[in-house]
């Protein structure tokens, strides 16, 4: 009799955190620290776009590690990705606390790029970067979501698209409406 | 990008890597952390503070406290009335008053 032969799903995902998941699921708090260094920038990154303030997208990263390490027991490997999965709880998380506040329009003063320019281009850049907040703060928060991913993180159409839990094509529909958005809001800004 | 002119992908590219997120804070990873091991004791990260009943403990033993105090002064003062009593009769018998609490004697 023949052994039977395990064949993977064909849409089996692999996933760049496999190696830490079995630590989580273990409790190790080294696997946590482990995934914190590789995915802080892009959950709290992801949470600082989308709400626009330093302190409640640290609430929103602590929710989400924590919720991660919570359920990480549940885990099942080659379904999606963590990282994925964690960056739709974090867009859930900030399109809940956007709902319970009024839209934020900041008056922090973000982080400028260190290009070696002068003084002068230096200021003009703050400027853009301040002009760019407040036109983020005005788009709606799936847009805010879906320009952070593509823009800031990278991620790809499908992957994107999983995050925000829509389908492809309307995920690639709500960038349009988003950059278009976006165009329109730096283009008053500068009026 | 000008005011006039219709703004292009790539100048929309150029405008959003102006804004650049500020870094976390140095301690968040190390408060992440310390609400992990907390969850793993088995308290809850979001009531790391002292629970409802630690909290008020302290405060119902007072209460406790201030009741028994009550209560056993007043009993102390319903119960010190008798040798007030005792002390006046005392008093008067000694003064030669007799027949003053003799009909108490009497009453059977």
């Amino acid at each position: 009799m023949l052994a039977p032969v395990k064949i993977p799903p064909a849409e089996a995902v692999k996933d760049p955190d496999a190696d830490l998941i079995f630590g989580l699921k273990a409790g190790d708090e080294r696997a946590l620290s482990g995934l914190m260094d590789r995915h802080m920038g892009a959950i709290y990154g992801l949470a600082f776009y989308m709400l626009g303030e330093r302190m409640a997208a640290e609430d929103i990263a602590q929710t989400v590690f924590l919720k991660t390490w919570q359920q990480a027991q549940d885990w099942e490997p080659g379904r999606a990705k963590l990282l994925t999965w964690m960056q739709r709880v974090t867009k859930n998380a900030c399109l809940d606390a956007l709902k319970k506040k009024k839209p934020i329009y900041t008056d922090q003063v973000p982080e400028v790029q260190d290009t070696g320019n002068t003084p002068f281009d230096d200021l003009s850049q703050s400027d853009t970067a301040n002009a760019v907040a407040r036109a983020m703060a005005r788009l709606a928060p799936n847009q805010r979501a879906a320009l952070t991913l593509s823009y800031y993180q990278g991620v790809s159409q499908r992957e994107g698209a999983q995050i925000m839990n829509i389908s492809e094509s309307a995920y690639e529909s709500l960038l349009v409406r988003a950059r278009k958005a976006m165009k329109k809001h730096l283009n008053m800004e500068r009026v | 990008m000008t005011k006039d002119m219709k703004m292009s992908d790539a100048e929309l590219g150029k405008a959003l890597a102006a804004y650049q997120a500020p870094a976390p804070s140095d301690l968040l990873k190390a408060r992440i952390l310390k609400a992990a091991q907390q969850e793993r004791q088995g308290v809850p990260a979001q009531t790391a503070q002292p629970s409802f009943v630690r909290r008020f403990a302290p405060m119902a033993a007072t209460v406790l406290a201030i009741c028994a105090i009550g209560f056993t002064a007043i009993q102390q003062n319903s119960l010190g009335a008798d040798p007030e009593a005792a002390a006046w009769q005392e008093a008067a018998l000694d003064l030669g008053m007799d027949d003053i609490y003799a009909w108490v004697e009497e009453t059977p």
